[in-house]
């Protein structure tokens, strides 16, 4: 059984913002987007952090994880979110019910709510490009080609032993959600 | 259910000559989504967060809809809807009437950059040559400072495919350029090489995203980039890792400089029937030889020629280089003296290493010299692409006889913007009374813009603009004529090199917009011009025919069917024996005579006109620059909802030492001001800054700002030398201001 994720190089990440663009653009989303893009160490967006000319500046993207075990899933009174076989956490709009209790429940702060629509949503991997055999639309805008979607139960794939050599990591892996997303941290610096 | 069709265009933002290949989605008559287009080599599909939020502009609700003439005054606002047939017997008249009073170079066509379109540029550009009127050279919008240093030096008017272009460099250094904001597809082969292991170098007064991602980062003072480049050289020097053989064959490295007045020794200087040939000082045989005949040429050394006292260019350059040991260079650029020395080593040793250099270092007022210094250091180091028997095979046209269609009569004069500021206010070096700008917003991205509406605008006649919007520069306009946005015509784009693209029009335009190239074809026949002007896709026809072999094969029915590759430049070897660069001497001319009474023979480090350690930085202790934000193209997408749901308003970045010195907290309100002018925004705290320095991003429009704009407080003074190499280049990062909370 596949388990579909992404897998973010935070080396080749520029923090752009072409990701969160495309999402809005792909998915109709009016106001936010499902993919927002934020900076390691907590500074402000788009400022580096320490103290000139020692300093630093990542950034982080950050949409649904995915998770193994979403707490959303259960957090749903009305049934309205749900995983696929294939791994991609899915919110059905038509049949949210606006009480917001997945958004408590996402450790990730990644669900968004329409206050217009009184809807929640958020990012499905662009099932409808994913079940074409597409790339999601974000994995295909991305400027900086940091961002790849891949079958994460393939463990011998490119992909995977990336993760393995570079030490990918998932973001709070505390709060046992098992997310199926993972972040390749930048290479380290080589002074000439 | 609708039927969706899908459209393959290109992007023409100008991001520099590197447009993006898109795929539009059109659905009942409507561009419903953008998305990027693939290649023949996928590695080029690619579009960006302005890219795609381009149908924002065009379905905008402020789009320019109708022909405007003005109602009231200038600057006051008012318009009066007026038909095409209008708007143009008006110009018509207008350009007549004052092209028979000043003469016809009076009228000046000042337009943006071919990067937005190759066709809808050649079609001003042969206007005003038809017109025989001026044309107003775009480079000086902050970019001419590179051709001033690389025209003269190398022969071309760019440094990239010399210092960048190698296959498999082992070094990059980004010097003065930021990829990742200003043109993020430039930072993909980069990040590519990296993860390969080539180390990246970032050289950078600001702590940019690019040089967040370098393995080095090197701080340094702004427009002292000349003086790093002397240390180095120093270092290289000292550690003898000179390529001599690429000096002697290359460069003008063995011409003999006379020491009386500086200017090459030639022939004639020596024998009374002489010639033009340069000498260069034979060893053995101890005399001064014709460059064509050298067998033992001396690269160093002072030599007596006749009774002429010279030294070879080599010789002087190497004694500018002994007053820069990295000490020095460290005091004046602020980069520590062991970083200059590493540095120095690692481009000396890491053969090729690549400097990839753009725009952004021509914006000090000596940026020339920059530019200069930088190329001499690649050729001191044998770092240097060579060119081919043709030249290098950047896309190139063959623009004269599109430029210049009328062989039997004058064409267009050529002015640099820097100087149509003297040419309308004081009528150097003649006067201009009418001027058309199109595709660029002329009030908002020129230096010290208070001038130019005080100063300037006044003693035009007519002020002629096309635009989709109204912007802080149409105000002043006697007449606005609607354009579509790029959706709605068609042109030619250049890039992703390798590739040309076609720009294909995917909907008609809207409203009673037309295409630039539409308006002059439909103004030319009122001016007894109309035989020259066709329609957008013969325009691309007549350009692909007109001959250089880059683009030959290539066709109309080409570009429709894709992206087509530009021919291969012919293959040489790694080492020819005989240089061909498009210089006088065919050599890369690091000495230039044309320089000398301005002291800048050689690439010498100046202060910037506007440098801290100026008296003028008592009353105005910052240094001001203003970078380009990854939310705009200079100042478009400024209207688009996306772009502004990311980025809100304009923002002064400042370093926390600075601020806290002020008082001044994040978020506050503050007044960025020096004698040209006074803004008022809001800050925001960055480390990214360096200590006395502030950025102001450039393109937002006057009324984003609380108070006033960019523009107003940067400068417009005009380097002499640069007149003398190519044209003055606007210094916008030149600038010293002060900070104060308002």
């Amino acid at each position: 059984m596949p388990r579909y994720g992404l897998i973010f190089d935070l080396e080749r990440c520029i923090g752009c913002r072409a990701c969160t663009v495309a999402c809005k653009a792909e998915n109709s989303i009016a106001h936010g987007s499902w993919i927002r893009v934020e900076m390691t160490g907590g500074q402000k967006l788009d400022t580096a952090k320490g103290t000139y000319p020692k300093v630093d500046l990542t950034y982080l993207p950050v949409t649904c994880m995915h998770c193994a075990k979403p707490p959303c899933v259960d957090a749903c009174p009305v049934g309205a979110i749900f995983k696929r076989n294939d791994g991609v956490v899915i919110l059905d709009s038509t049949q949210c019910t606006g009480c917001e209790a997945c958004l408590s429940a996402c450790p990730f702060g990644v669900i968004t709510f329409n206050d217009k629509d009184n809807v929640a949503s958020k990012c499905h991997l662009c099932v409808h490009r994913i079940d074409q055999g597409l790339q999601p639309f974000c994995v295909q805008c991305c400027e900086g080609q940091a961002i790849k979607f891949a079958d994460l139960s393939d463990i011998g794939s490119e992909i995977s032993k990336s993760i393995a050599r570079r030490s990918g990591y998932n973001l709070k892996p505390e709060e046992l959600t098992e997310p199926t997303n993972y972040y390749l941290p930048p290479i380290p610096k080589r002074p000439v | 259910m609708s039927i969706e069709t899908i459209v393959r265009t290109a992007c023409p933002a100008h991001c520099g000559n590197n447009a993006c290949g898109i795929l539009a989605h059109v659905c009942e008559g409507k561009v419903v989504k953008l998305e990027p287009s693939p290649f023949p080599d996928n590695y080029y599909m690619r579009i960006c967060q302005k890219g795609l939020s381009a149908t924002q502009l065009t379905y905008h609700p402020d789009r320019l809809q109708y022909p405007m003439k003005r109602a009231g005054e200038r600057g006051q606002g008012k318009w009066q809807r007026v038909s095409w047939d209008e708007a143009l017997d008006y110009i018509a008249a207008k350009l007549k009437d004052i092209a028979g009073k000043y003469g016809s170079r009076s009228v000046a066509w000042a337009i943006g950059g071919p990067g937005t379109g190759t066709v809808k540029f050649g079609a001003y550009t042969r206007f005003a040559g038809c017109f025989q009127g001026t044309r107003v050279s775009m480079w000086g919008y902050g970019d001419a400072a590179e051709p001033c240093g690389a025209k003269p030096t190398y022969g071309v008017n760019r440094l990239p495919p010399f210092l960048s272009s190698f296959d498999e460099p082992k070094l990059n250094i980004l010097w003065g350029t930021n990829p990742t904001e200003s043109n993020p597809f430039q930072i993909r082969p980069v990040l590519d090489d990296k993860m390969k292991g080539v180390k990246m170098v970032v050289i950078d007064p600001v702590y940019t995203i690019t040089a967040s991602k370098a393995d080095e980062y090197v701080p340094i003072r702004i427009g002292t980039d000349a003086a790093l480049a002397l240390g180095m050289m120093h270092q290289v020097l000292q550690d003898r890792m000179e390529d001599r053989d690429f000096l002697l064959r290359y460069t003008v490295a063995p011409y003999l400089i006379r020491q009386d007045n500086g200017r090459y020794l030639r022939e004639r200087d020596l024998i009374s029937n002489g010639g033009d040939a340069y000498l260069v000082w034979d060893s053995a045989a101890g005399k001064a030889v014709a460059v064509d005949s050298m067998k033992s040429p001396a690269l160093d050394g002072l030599y007596q020629a006749g009774n002429i006292a010279c030294k070879t260019a080599f010789q002087m350059l190497e004694e500018l280089i002994q007053e820069y040991p990295p000490s020095r260079a460290s005091e004046i650029t602020g980069v520590p003296a062991e970083q200059i020395v590493r540095l120095a080593r690692a481009y000396a040793t890491d053969k090729p290493a690549a400097i990839y250099v753009n725009n952004g270092m021509s914006r000090t007022y000596h940026g020339d010299l920059t530019f200069r210094a930088v190329g001499t250091l690649a050729a001191l180091t044998g770092n240097v692409k060579l060119p081919g028997p043709g030249g290098h095979r950047e896309v190139e046209y063959n623009w004269g006889p599109f430029l210049k269609p009328r062989a039997d009569q004058p064409s267009y004069t050529r002015m640099g913007v820097m100087n149509l500021y003297n040419a309308i206010e004081k009528g150097e070096p003649y006067p201009v009374r009418a001027a058309w700008f199109a595709f660029t917003n002329f009030v908002n991205q020129c230096t010290n813009n208070r001038r130019i509406v005080e100063r300037l605008f006044p003693k035009l006649e007519l002020i002629v603009m096309t635009e989709m919007f109204m912007t802080p520069s149409t105000k002043y306009a006697d007449i606005v004529l609607p354009v579509g946005s790029f959706l709605e015509f068609t042109d030619m784009v250049n890039g992703p090199h390798p590739y040309i693209q076609l720009q294909r029009q995917v909907i008609p335009p809207l409203y009673e917009a037309k295409s630039d190239v539409q308006i002059l074809r439909e103004l030319a026949p009122r001016l007894g011009f109309g035989e020259f002007f066709k329609s957008e896709e013969e325009f691309v026809e007549l350009l692909l025919a007109s001959g250089d072999s880059s683009v030959k094969g290539i066709t109309l029915e080409t570009l429709k069917k894709g992206p087509a590759k530009l021919n291969s430049p012919p293959v040489i070897e790694a080492r020819p024996a005989k240089a061909s660069f498009k210089t006088p001497t065919g050599r890369i001319e690091f000495y230039l005579e044309k320089l000398v009474s301005l002291g800048e023979g050689l690439p010498v480090h100046k202060e910037p006109v506007e440098s801290p350690l100026s008296p003028l930085a008592e009353k105005y202790p910052l240094s001001m620059v203003c970078v380009h934000s990854k939310f705009h193209v200079h100042s478009s997408f400024q209207k688009s909802p996306w772009m502004r749901e990311q980025d809100p308003e304009p923002l002064l970045e400042m370093n926390r030492a600075d601020a806290d010195s002020r008082r001044i907290k994040d978020a506050d309100l503050v007044e960025v001001f020096n004698d040209r002018g006074t803004v008022k925004l809001k800050v925001r705290l960055n480390e990214a800054i360096q200590p006395g320095v502030v950025n102001l991003t450039h393109g937002w429009w006057p009324e984003e700002f609380i108070e006033g704009d960019l523009n107003l407080i940067t400068n417009d003074y005009i380097n002499p030398a640069q007149n003398i190499t190519f044209e003055p280049n606007m210094p916008m990062n030149d600038n010293l201001v002060e900070v104060r909370k308002a």
